[in-house]
């Protein structure tokens, strides 16, 4: 079955990703090439367990030891909005 | 030789007899930039000043004693360079200067190493051929009317066209080894745990590992030697000891049993590949190896299993791009939700987009249970390397099916399907394997590609370099118009 423009639109709401009205045909077509792709699994016998984590040895745990962290200065370089010390989003809580 | 195709090993050699200094090989590489890039268009920022600065405190006698000691290196913009800007190749980090350096790129700057620049990839390492890359394509040097293959084409492209002495690249799927094949150079995809991904820009986290691209196999084993190794950083790295690489540069193959996967000798391989591939195995076995065709009957499954687990991971790891703390931020929205839709949908090019799509459609929606399944032919493949290895030392195979594309060329599903036949199964069983040169088609590279059990990169360099020794593939170089 293929994906719909509907569940297309619900995907792009999912994920937080605005979608042209004019890109939407062009990007349901490709994205539903590439699941026809990923359907085969679908014949493929699996009689195992799924691949969890297959590191060789134990997750690298460290001390939980105080380090320095980067400057205020450093962390807001790269925002595209801040005041004072915070990030500066659009208002979300109501008057 | 023209200084500009010099490999590790000669340049530490010219500056341990002080017949060069750092600050002019900076500058040789600089101009050779400036002479060729325009054509190959291989790196997306140069850091010129900086270079020479490096350069000068290597001459000046920095206390490290490292064969990459003032020598020149590219990074693939989506590795974090500190103070230098890291743009994964989109609008939507086309500003993003890292505070820090990725553990790979302070290793290799503590042992001396300069860092020219940055270079070109697809979008977020999204891609095969380069054409998803935001700002331009790269030429492959050996013929500019095609592809040097991707995600990692600027860094293969760099190294091939002299613009460089060596490059790290990022592989998820292929995108180390498939561009060195590509551009007619070596690429290793190491064990997955192996090198530090502090500071690599994720794109499936289960799959990514860094890996050096390299003139020749003796420079792969130097830069593997400098940047492996457990940091505290990533926790999926590993506290297996690293290996000292550089030892197993030894032409002989005597007694190792090698299987050649017959699943990619087909009508679909170009059969230049082909034979180029089989002749290498014969190089290996007039030194003594042992060459056997193997079959794995998983193995052309492994692309669907591959396509499902990076898109759901991608999806996954995408989701920090959300136009607050960094990156880019839409000009126009009318609530903090409108902001995320708008700046995503603005930032992202198409192929991030279609992936940040069908991934969350793969972990979200999907009621058939694509992802889980994928796992399950991800545990197939792991269990059919395992068996093999316990007969055999590597397998070999052709790294990709074909020579580099024509630039524009359609790729069907089904090529698509090949391409990711031949170098995902590494990925998605966290195997070590390396392309080298082993031939030519139409005046373009073949790749050959040496897969090892899991942290033996020692006998996959042994291996790469005996076979190396006997020929002369990785001594020939493109030869581009100077401007």
């Amino acid at each position: 079955m293929q994906l719909t423009k509907e569940t297309l639109e619900q995907l792009a709401d999912t994920s937080r990703v605005y979608l042209k009205e004019e890109e939407k045909d062009k990007i349901l077509k490709e994205i539903n090439q590439m699941l026809t792709q990923i359907r085969n699994l679908e014949e493929v016998e699996t009689d195992v367990l799924p691949t969890i984590d297959f590191t060789p040895d134990k997750v690298g745990f460290r001390e939980d030891i105080v380090q320095k962290s980067l400057s205020l200065e450093e962390v807001f370089r790269n925002a595209p909005d801040e005041y004072e010390d915070f990030f500066r989003v659009p208002k979300i809580i109501e008057d | 030789m023209e200084l500009f195709n010099i490999t590790i090993k000669e340049a530490n050699k010219l500056l341990n007899e002080k017949q060069i200094t750092s600050e002019e090989l900076v500058e040789t590489f600089i101009s050779r930039i400036e002479n060729v890039d325009k054509k190959i268009k291989a790196y997306i920022t140069i850091d010129e000043n900086q270079a020479l600065k490096d350069g000068k405190k290597a001459d000046k006698g920095i206390d490290v004693n490292s064969p990459l000691k003032g020598v020149p290196l590219a990074v693939k913009d989506n590795i974090c360079t500190k103070d230098l800007k890291t743009t994964c190749a989109s609008k939507m980090l086309e500003d993003f200067i890292p505070p820090y350096d990725a553990t790979v790129v302070k290793k290799l700057k503590d042992c001396g190493a300069v860092v020219l620049g940055k270079t070109n990839l697809d979008e977020f390492a999204m891609g095969s051929t380069g054409k998803n890359s935001v700002f331009f394509r790269t030429k492959n040097p050996w013929n500019l009317n095609r592809t040097p293959g991707g995600s990692s084409g600027g860094s293969a492209a760099a190294v091939a066209a002299g613009e460089c002495v060596f490059a790290l690249g990022s592989d998820t799927g292929g995108s180390v080894r498939q561009p060195a094949s590509f551009c007619g150079v070596v690429g290793l995809k190491p064990t997955y745990g192996r090198i530090s991904r502090f500071g690599l820009t994720a794109y499936a986290s289960s799959l990514d590992q860094i890996g050096p691209i390299t003139k020749d196999v003796t420079d792969c084993a130097i830069v593997m030697e400098a940047i492996s190794g457990q940091d505290p950083k990533d926790a999926t790295s590993s506290e297996m000891p690293i290996s000292e690489f550089q030892k197993s540069l030894q032409c002989d193959v005597k007694g190792l049993k090698i299987g050649i996967i017959e699943e990619y000798f087909t009508d679909k391989i170009d059969e230049n590949v082909k034979q180029a591939v089989i002749a290498a195995a014969k190089v290996l076995e007039d030194q003594g190896a042992y060459c056997d065709k193997v079959s794995f009957s998983h193995i052309n499954k492994a692309p669907w299993a591959y396509r499902a687990i990076a898109l759901a991971e991608a999806a996954s790891n995408m989701a920090r791009y959300d136009g607050i703390r960094f990156g880019y931020r839409a000009e126009k929205y009318e609530d903090l939700v409108d902001l995320y839709k708008k700046s995503r949908g603005e930032g992202f090019g198409n192929e991030v987009k279609k992936r940040i799509l069908l991934g969350t459609y793969l972990s979200d929606f999907d009621e058939k249970g694509y992802y889980l399944k994928a796992q399950k032919v991800r545990t197939l493949l792991i269990n059919e390397f395992k068996e093999k290895f316990k007969e055999y030392d590597l397998i070999i195979a052709p790294t990709t099916h074909t020579v580099a594309y024509e630039i524009g060329q359609s790729i069907d599903s089904t090529t698509a399907h090949i391409e990711d036949m031949c170098t995902t199964p590494a990925n998605l069983a966290g195997l070590p394997a390396i392309s080298i040169p082993c031939g030519f088609s139409k005046g373009l590279p073949i790749g050959l590609q040496i897969i090892g059990k899991p942290f033996d990169e020692s006998t996959v360099l042994r291996a790469a370099y005996t076979f190396e020794q006997l020929t002369d593939y990785h001594r020939k170089h493109p030869v581009i118009e100077e401007e």
